[in-house]
Formats: C-alpha cells, structure tokens, sequence
C-alpha cells in the first residue's frame, strides 16, 4: 500500500498542479473529480465537477462533527446534491488558460430527485464529437442512476450541451444505479461497466440500446471490489485505467465512514484482465477519485480529486508510469 | 509547483503544512478546499492546542463565507470553546454569528461567558479578525437591549467608552458615538427632573422673588431656575439660546419668558421645532444652523449696543458642535451673566470638549460654578457657567457647589433632600 503516491511521482520527474478556476466564476463552492482528455489536435481539456456540498471530513476523528467524521454539508436550505461541469482548455505547460460551465439549460428538466446534475463526468472524444459521460439520477423519484451521455460544444467560448442521452443498463436494465462506467476512448460508445469480471457494454446510438460485448471470468487478485474510475486509454497495445476500492465503515458511535483507494488496472485488446498495479492513496487522504487519464507528448494525466473539495492535475513522464504499473 | 503544495506532500501529516496550504486556498477565495486542509491540520495535532485551536477558527471562516451552514458555523466554533475555554475569540465569532441570525439570547449568552471566562486574546499565526476584548464587550451591548436589558447595554457602551476608547478602529468609534448619543442617559421620564411647586418649593435651596408663583418649571434639569435664583427672579432679563428645540418641553427660556417678561433670540436647526416654537413663543426663533451664524451682527440686531446678556444657553450635538458654537460667539464683546454648556461628556467618545470647554471659558473670565451635572447617575452632560462680577457676590457664595470637581445629579444641588 502506497500511501502518498504522488510524492513517488514527483520524486520521479514529475509535477503537480491544483487544478483552479476563479471562485466568483463558480456556480458552487468545491471543485472535485476532473476529467482529463488529449483531444486529436493535441490540445488538453480538463472537466471540473462543481458542486454545492463540502466535505466535512475529520480523518483522525479528533475533531468530528456532530453528525459524523465523515459529513456533507450543503446549504440549509437546499436539500439537493447539485453538480455543474466546468470545461477547462488548458495551455502547453498544463495550466487552465480558459474555461466556462457547461450550459445545460438546453436539456434540462425539472429534477425529480435530490441529486440533481451530471456527476462524475469522463470526458470522451468519439467520431469527431466531445462528450460528457456520468451518472445522472435526478430523473426519476427514486433517483434510479443510469449513465448519461452528453455531447458538448464550443460556441464563442461556451461549452454547450447539445443532447443527452440515458443509457439503459444491461441486461434488463432493472437495476437502481448504474455509475463509473469508464469509456474506452478509442472504441467509441463502448465502456468497461464491471473491472472484474471485466464486463464491457457498448451504447447504440441508433436504437438507444446498451448491450454487453465482453463478459470476462472473475480472477482472484487478493483486492476488494475494482470500482470504475477513469477512462480506459489504449497504451503499447493494451488497454490502462485507474479505478477505485472503497472500504466503508462505521466508527465506533455508529457513524459512517469511508476510506477510497487506487489502483491501475492492465487489460490485453480482448479485454483480459492481466495486470493490476500496488493500492495506493495519491496524496494520502482518505477521500480521493480519479475519472482522468489520458497520455499527452511523452507524459502520462492524472487528474483526481482530493477530499472532494480540490482537484489537482499529476504529470509524470509516461516511462516512470509504466515502470510502477508493470512492477 | 506551488511551495505550499510542495511541503504538503513531502509531508501530508505535517499540520502547519496542512495550515499553510488551506491559508493558500483561502487566498485564492476557494474556501471549500481551504475548508478541508484546515480542518486536516486541526484533527493532526492533538497535543498543539494553539494550531488546534487557530486551524478549528480558520475552518469555521470557510464555513461561514461559503454560506448558509449556520450549524456547523456553531458545531465548530463550540468544539473550538472546549478546547481552549479560556480564549475569547470563538466566544466572539459565536456571539456574532447568532447576532446576524438575531439569535439574541445566544449572542448575549456567548458574550457573556466570554467576558466571564475568556482572558486576553490569543497570538495566532494568521489574522483572525479579532482586535481585542473590546470586541465582546459591543456583542455585550448589542445583544443586551435586545434581551431586554437597556441599562446594561447603555452601561456597557459607557464601560467602553471608560476603558477601551483609545483602542477602537474609526467604525467602531462612529458605531459607539452613534449608540451613545441615540440612547441618551434612558428613558425620557428618568432623564427630567421637573420642579413642581407642590414638591419641591419647601426644598428649593435657592429661593428667590417670583419663585413662589411657579406652579412648574420647563427645562430639563432645574436650568431655568438656576438662572432665576442665581439672577435673584431678575425680570426683563436677556438671553441668547442656541440650540432653542422645543417651545415649552425641556425649554431653558420658555419659564423665563412666560412669567418673568425676558426677551431674547433663539436659534434651532429643526424646522418642525421652530414652527412650533414661533407659534406658541413671544420671543423671536431663527431657524438655521448654529455653526452658520453670525453672532455679531445678530447679538447687535437683538440687544443693539447692550454689551451685557442675561443668560446663553449652549445645547446642539454633538459636543463638537456646542463647543464650536461657543467658539463662534464674541465674547471678548459681550458678556453673558450665566451661561449653561452641554458638553455631553458621557456620550462624547473623543472625551476632550467638556476640557476644551472649560478651557476656553475660564480665559474669558467665567468661573465654572457647579459642573457635571446630571439627571441620572453616571450620565454628566452639562456645566453652568456665571461672570462673577456680574452676579451678587453673596449669591454668588450661596451657589458655589463646595464639591465641584464631582459630578452632581441635579437636585442633589437644587433641593435639600436630606
């Protein structure tokens, strides 16, 4: 277990860079789980999920809150969990030159459930189009989660949302939430739904059906459940991600908690699972997701967020990446 | 990279890195982020109860400017209290913090237990928005007339007045002279003390010709009748009165006017008050600025080449004024016999016109004959002034307040009420 690996990182060439847009220019205060993508013209963009909670999170249990050490504190008097995306262009040396929120307002309906928003979106680029893919639930009473696809564009510096589309989960698509599925950027409308047994579905977006391509045999790896985190980039002719293990707990007055962790995940190009890195923690916080990996130049993107209130942006030379994973 | 990122994760468990960081993200306004690595800092140093401290407060700024978590604003700022009972500042935020949500017993309470508990404030690493013991002592006051409580809250701005003057910011300063002069000395029936003949005329220490026909008198702490007894129940006397208010109600001249046939000129800034006065009042009322005036040529307009004036009356606010006023009038030209001077010393936050005052009229000749009196106990606001050669020296010995260095509530000088 790795506990602070982007010290590792940095003691290895690399850098790291919070990742900031201007607080006037935010429609919430915390700035959590980017996405990150190289898009066919070199150029990098990061997504930013906004949203109106702050993670009250006392990690050594010295300093609770009386809810809970693990606590997210919305406005009084809003009872929603409400997430706005950010689309960030960012310059040669990876720093945001310009950014909007995504207007959505072509799309939007009333919300029916309290978690209200796109959450946790990868970014994909598929057959000439820019998308949004995450979890959205606020379109039904009982906040039912189905991935969502969202194809954006850029119109005089405004990303806009142009449609969305609800993804039906297969087989029968009876189950109550479906998120983290991890777009495999260069199969487009295809995801990883399930690491292991890796199971694979692709979207149809003729007929707006979801079928599963790959189902895979579950292995043994001695980790917990290998959640999804990332997208699923192609590298030396095989498929990376990162995904995510959680260990949920209550402490000992009853109140929940949580720790996440890391791992990079290896698949050959028939999606046979063959490789999993070392657990780690990027920076040694219990609460840590990463949706954002992409190859740029001779560099390896990480982009993760921490404590579910700051988002920062890892580069490090893609040898040094390669190296820890195949260890 | 950033310097304060950088020592962060040579060592995430170091809690000033942890402070430094979050103070980096509260720079930049991002108050979320800032929120997490100062709270990060606080649960990783059990045994440094300063940063414990410091980090739980700079938490509770995040909170409070991300907005609308009035109960974790208040979660925290109590763990902060339990932690360090004894230091005043989270005492302070809470009382403020339920002041803005006019939470009055709980700003009062907080408050109150700091200034009970809580000693002087605490060195920090960063500002903390917390200047001084001062601070809570305004919550005290504030909070305390919304509980009900205006003697206490009216004692504690004059406690502040008394003892932390020199240490108050220019909006504290105005906010202070503001309160004070808006709530006077009390209630309007506990700031007069009216002479009525069936009372008080057995105990009048300084009987005079006349006095037996006043049923009532009209100012507001005996003025009127002091300038009668120390003038002998002069009739036909003259007056200047600056700063004239209302025709009859605390009015210094209307008891002179009505029954002992004085003439004179009054000056009044209200224009409401004026009408009244013009129409209800013998004598003329000029509605202008006391500061605006030329005293000469209205003293030569009313009194023509009479060079000695019975009574001035100087009563404007604030203090400032009155004593500019004062400044204004000839007095090199003209003498009065008796003058009264509101210094309002106990709502004058730059606690220097009642000294100025006395300054200037001791070298012009006028001996200070009672000073400080009041109409309740600790509210001293005015002193009356005589020319003694132009009094009757055994009046004059009659009327010296032996104790007059002391502030004195009026009828303590005016009746024998032992």
């Amino acid at each position: 277990m790795i506990r602070n690996f982007v010290k590792d990182c940095i003691d290895n060439g690399s850098d790291l860079k919070p990742l900031l847009v201007k607080a006037k220019d935010m429609v919430n205060p915390s700035l959590m789980n980017p996405s990150i993508l190289t898009l066919p013209n070199n150029k990098v963009i990061v997504n930013l999920r906004n949203v109106n909670y702050l993670l009250y999170h006392a990690e050594h249990s010295l300093n609770e809150h009386s809810w809970g050490p693990l606590c997210y504190l919305h406005p009084e008097n809003q009872i929603e969990l409400a997430t706005h995306n950010i689309l960030c262009s960012l310059n040669d040396s990876y720093d945001i030159e310009r950014y909007s929120n995504v207007d959505t307002s072509k799309l939007d309906v009333k919300p029916l459930w309290e978690f209200v928003g796109l959450e946790d979106a990868r970014l994909a680029y598929w057959e000439n189009k820019l998308f949004l893919s995450g979890v959205r639930r606020d379109t039904t009473t009982n906040g039912q989660g189905r991935m969502e696809l969202s194809e954006v564009v850029e119109e005089n510096n405004v990303y806009k949302e142009i449609s969305r589309a609800r993804i039906p989960a297969p087989p029968d698509n009876t189950s109550y939430c479906e998120k983290n599925w991890m777009p495999i950027l260069d199969l487009p409308y295809h995801f990883i739904k399930w690491t292991n047994e890796t199971e694979v579905v692709k979207y149809n977006t003729s007929n707006q059906t979801c079928e599963t391509v790959h189902l895979g045999k579950f292995q043994d790896l001695g980790t917990g459940d290998l959640r999804g985190g990332s997208q699923v980039i192609k590298i030396q002719n095989k498929y990376l991600a990162l995904v995510h293990e959680t260990n949920l707990y209550n402490s000992e007055a009853g109140r929940k908690n949580a720790d996440y962790y890391h791992r990079f995940v290896v698949w050959d190009e028939n999606f046979n699972l063959v490789k999993v890195s070392k657990r780690f923690n990027f920076m040694n916080a219990k609460i840590e997701f990463s949706c954002g990996l992409c190859v740029h130049n001779d560099r390896m993107l990480i982009t993760f967020g921490y404590q579910d209130n700051a988002s920062y942006l890892l580069n490090a030379p893609l040898t040094f990446m390669l190296q820890f994973i195949n260890e | 990279m950033n310097e304060h990122l950088k020592n962060y994760i040579n060592d995430t468990e170091n809690p000033v890195y942890n402070f430094d960081l979050g103070r980096w993200y509260e720079d930049q306004d991002h108050h979320s982020p800032a929120a997490g690595f100062f709270l990060r800092a606080a649960d990783l140093c059990p045994n440094d109860l300063d940063l414990r401290y410091e980090s739980l407060l700079r938490t509770y700024f995040c909170y409070n400017r991300a907005g609308n978590r009035n109960y974790t604003c208040e979660s925290i700022l109590k763990s902060a209290i339990t932690i360090a009972p004894d230091r005043p500042e989270a005492y302070y935020f809470l009382s403020e913090h339920y002041e803005k949500l006019n939470d009055w017993p709980n700003s009062y309470l907080f408050s109150s237990l700091a200034l009970e508990f809580a000693k002087q404030p605490t060195k920090f690493r960063t500002y903390m928005y917390f200047n001084g013991m001062y601070q809570l002592y305004f919550q005290k006051a504030k909070s305390s007339w919304w509980m009900g409580k205006p003697h206490e809250c009216r004692n504690t701005y004059r406690f502040i007045l008394n003892n932390y003057i020199n240490d108050l910011p220019q909006n504290y300063r105005d906010f202070l002279q503001e309160r004070l002069s808006s709530l006077g000395a009390g209630l309007e029936h506990e700031t007069i003390k009216t002479y009525t003949k069936k009372d008080c005329y057995e105990k009048f220490r300084f009987k005079f010709s006349g006095l037996e026909n006043i049923e009532n008198n009209f100012s507001q702490i005996y003025q009127d009748l002091f300038v009668l007894a120390i003038l002998e129940g002069k009739r036909n006397g003259t007056y200047l009165e600056i700063g004239s208010a209302k025709p009859f109600f605390r009015n210094n001249t209307a008891l002179l006017e009505q029954q002992f046939d004085w003439r004179g000129v009054g000056i009044e800034y209200d224009s409401e008050f004026c009408k009244e006065y013009a129409d209800n009042r013998k004598n003329t009322i000029i509605n202008k600025d006391a500061l605006l005036v030329n005293y000469k040529e209205l003293l030569k307009e009313n009194f023509q080449d009479d060079k000695i004036i019975d009574y001035l009356q100087l009563d404007i606010e604030p203090a400032k004024h009155t004593f500019e006023a004062l400044l204004a009038i000839p007095l090199e030209e003209y003498r009065f016999r008796v003058i009264t001077f509101e210094h309002d010393h106990y709502v004058d936050i730059t606690q220097s016109y009642r000294e100025k005052s006395r300054r200037y009229l001791r070298s012009m000749g006028y001996e200070l004959l009672v000073s400080d009196l009041s109409a309740v106990e600790g509210c001293t606001f005015e002193d009356w002034w005589v020319k003694p050669e132009l009094i009757n020296p055994d009046i004059l010995a009659k009327m010296r307040n032996e104790n007059k260095h002391d502030s004195i509530c009026v009828t303590d000088y005016m009746l024998d009420t032992l």
